[in-house]
């Protein structure tokens, strides 16, 4: 996990939609989706603006009333999997960070809950469906007769 | 000086700018001689309230377009809103031009970087052959390597790319689903394959309501979206319980695709093809949960994307964020519901028929 200085959704690669109480992820390079509903959007969120981990510890730990060590400890692995699987990349040195809005002061229902995500790989075939396997001399694909498999 | 082999943007957005345009010229050309030596026929479809013209060097292709599109072609002598060249090399005897790219630009879903973003976009097929557009002249190219070649997917939604591309500069969004309707309403069937949208759509049909799509729509105006008509076909699996048996006028086109899917080319039906379409009244999510007693529940919207995006972008070539952002607007304007389907085909029917406003 980094301490430094926030986080960058990594677009083009990456493009979300926030929903009521779900934000849906899709990593246009790889084929997988991602959902993340309750802390989960609540972190991609402040990450998405630029927030750093410690801010981000420290606004769970005010809305959760948790226990700051406690909270970022329970994240750690989560912000790991988030750039493992490319949806977020460290913000470069230097640059200065992007106000983010804060969260709802919404009453909190519960005890912070570890943030979760929800992987979908169903579609990363349809992006394996390359009819590109030969190149001519002249830069055109050959057709190779019944290897492409097809959408559905 | 500017190093034209240099990888900043700017470079690369002046190398596209270039070679954009250059390409574009090169497949008149090449379409222009394969139009000298086969001649030509053409006919004109209106899709979505567009007039769309298809001019083919050759025969070849022809049927190939025909097939599916049919029942959107218009007469009279309304100027295009887009018109496409197609040819093919076997019949024609003429190549496409230098591919301006390297193998290095081929991308996943037959993109090839550099023509992704516009004003020229282009993309490779499953059966290796190039669809092209250029915004600006609002011009399509398809070739062809052989008509034969084409493979099931490709008969069954031809020029997917294209249209996919010009539409959107519309606000008309492709979008990866079935779709039916009654009168002027509609609902889309939204899902991967396999989730039994095309059967769901196909027993709708069965039970008296129109088909609108089977694998891709269009979708226009959110917040007050409607469905047009893009692709008269199905395709199904021998299992179905909605394979169309003989006496209700869908032909079988062509058997045994690498997924075991069989195409059908679906009557002419009228309408459809007008700006306005069919009003869109909910997205439908179908499960195939195989016994019991079907049901229809609410769904979230968030839900109902995960149903619907990432199978349509995923799909086209070029598709991005803005895409997942119209499609994410489309959701959030309609009710979403779950289908899980029973083990009772009719069941299926009248839950969506349910869905519709009363005729």
């Amino acid at each position: 996990m980094t301490d430094g200085p926030g986080f960058g959704i990594n677009t083009p690669k990456v493009a979300y939609e926030a929903f009521d109480g779900e934000i849906v992820a899709v990593n246009l390079e790889t084929g997988s989706y991602y959902s993340l509903r309750g802390t989960a959007a609540e972190f991609f969120r402040l990450a998405a603006a630029g927030a750093s981990v410690p801010e981000i510890t420290d606004v769970f730990a005010e809305r959760h009333g948790a226990d700051p060590g406690g909270v970022r400890e329970g994240i750690a692995p989560f912000v790991d999997e988030l750039l493992r699987e490319g949806l977020l990349v460290p913000r470069a040195a230097g640059v200065s960070p992007a106000p983010f809005p804060p969260l709802e002061r919404a009453p909190v229902t519960g005890p912070f809950a570890l943030p979760r995500l929800e992987k979908f790989t169903d579609m990363q075939d349809l992006l394996l469906l390359d009819p590109i396997h030969e190149v001519d001399e002249t830069g055109w694909p050959r057709a190779v007769p019944g290897a492409p498999a097809e959408p559905e | 000086m500017t190093d034209s082999r240099s990888g900043s943007p700017a470079s690369s957005a002046v190398r596209r700018s270039v070679r954009g345009p250059v390409f574009v010229h090169a497949l008149e050309e090449a379409y222009g001689k394969a139009a000298a030596a086969a001649g030509t026929r053409a006919f004109t479809l209106r899709i979505a309230g567009r007039v769309v013209r298809l001019v083919f060097a050759g025969s070849a292709l022809v049927a190939f377009a025909r097939d599916a599109l049919g029942s959107l072609e218009m007469s009279g002598g309304s100027a295009p809103d887009l018109t496409v060249n197609l040819w093919d090399t076997s019949s024609t005897g003429v190549p496409p031009p230098s591919a301006p790219w390297t193998p290095d630009d081929l991308r996943p879903r037959g993109e090839i970087r550099g023509f992704s973003k516009g004003p020229v976009f282009a993309s490779l097929s499953l059966s290796g052959g190039l669809a092209a557009f250029d915004e600006t002249s609002v011009r399509g190219f398809f070739w062809a390597r052989d008509a034969n070649l084409l493979t099931i997917h490709e008969r069954g939604a031809p020029l997917l790319s294209l249209f996919a591309w010009f539409f959107r500069a519309h606000g008309v969004n492709l979008v990866h689903a079935a779709a039916v309707g009654r009168g002027r309403d509609a609902l889309l069937l939204a899902g991967p394959g396999g989730s039994g949208k095309s059967t769901t759509a196909l027993l709708c049909r069965a039970f008296g309501l129109e088909h609108f799509a089977d694998d891709y729509a269009l979708v226009s105006g959110a917040p007050r979206p409607a469905v047009h008509r893009l692709y008269g076909t199905a395709k199904l699996l021998p299992s179905s319980p909605a394979m169309p048996g003989e006496g209700d006028g869908a032909r079988l086109e062509r058997a045994g695709s690498a997924d075991g899917k069989t195409l059908f080319l679906l009557p002419p039906t009228p309408g459809g093809n007008d700006a306005s379409g069919f009003a869109l009244r909910a997205l439908v999510v179908p499960r195939v949960a195989g016994r019991g007693e079907t049901s229809v529940s609410p769904l979230p919207p968030a839900e109902a994307f995960r149903a619907l995006a990432p199978s349509t972008v995923f799909q086209l070539p070029g598709a991005g964020a803005a895409s997942l952002a119209s499609l994410a607007a489309l959701v959030k304007s309609v009710p979403c519901f779950a289908l899980s389907l029973g083990g009772d085909p009719a069941q299926a029917a009248s839950a969506v028929a349910g869905l519709l406003p009363p005729a």
